[in-house]
């Protein structure tokens, strides 16, 4: 028998928020050719995840196999989560197995990806506006 | 961040939450909203990507 990730507790909460899904949301993969515990263990989690709503997809995408797709994405390790809607790609990755806080800020990058909304105040929302190109963010976490 | 080590050593990254801007702007801790947004002008000034 497979053990779910995600607790009933945990898919019922997370059905009740992603009843506020707007666009549909493409989860996206990336793993190694071998076996690797970790990359097994995103993509179990996004395809539970992707179960949960009508909106949102998951995608399996092997690293080195389907190379184009990883550098059109600009997709750096593995294992990764691109979050996209349709075409539309905000450029939000992330990188390792999102548990505990950070599998929060997945749920949250979902939910504004789908509502197409950044949650910015409108004054940062402008101050971004006026750069001309894009700057790269990268947060780094561990799981606590 | 211990799943990356090369890249924890490339942004020297000793405590979390570390958030790194363009290659050299960084701070340490979660902050407000205006904080991060002055580190991303700084980041994409020209020739600033430090601090």
């Amino acid at each position: 028998m497979i053990v779910s990730l995600l607790s009933d507790d945990i898919a019922a909460e997370l059905k009740a928020e992603f009843a506020s899904l707007v666009n549909p949301v493409r989860l996206l993969v990336f793993s190694q050719a071998l076996a690797d515990p970790e990359s097994e263990q995103v993509k179990r989690l996004v395809e539970e995840l992707a179960a949960l709503d009508s909106h949102l997809s998951a995608e399996s995408y092997n690293y080195i196999l389907d190379r184009e797709t990883a550098e059109t994405l600009k997709v750096a390790r593995t294992p990764a989560i691109a979050i996209l809607s349709g075409d539309k790609d905000y450029g939000i990755r992330f990188y390792g197995l999102p548990v505990a806080h950070e599998f929060g800020t997945l749920v949250d990058a979902i939910l504004d990806v789908s509502k197409g909304e950044s949650g910015l105040a409108e004054e940062t929302q402008a101050a971004l506006d006026k750069l001309d190109h894009n700057v790269h963010i990268q947060v780094f976490s561990t799981p606590t | 961040m211990t799943g990356y080590p090369e890249l924890a050593q490339r942004y020297r990254v000793s405590a979390v939450p570390k958030t790194v801007v363009g290659e050299n702007v960084e701070f340490v801790g979660a902050r407000p909203e205006a904080f991060l947004l002055e580190h991303v002008k700084q980041a994409a000034a020209p020739g600033g990507s430090s601090l």
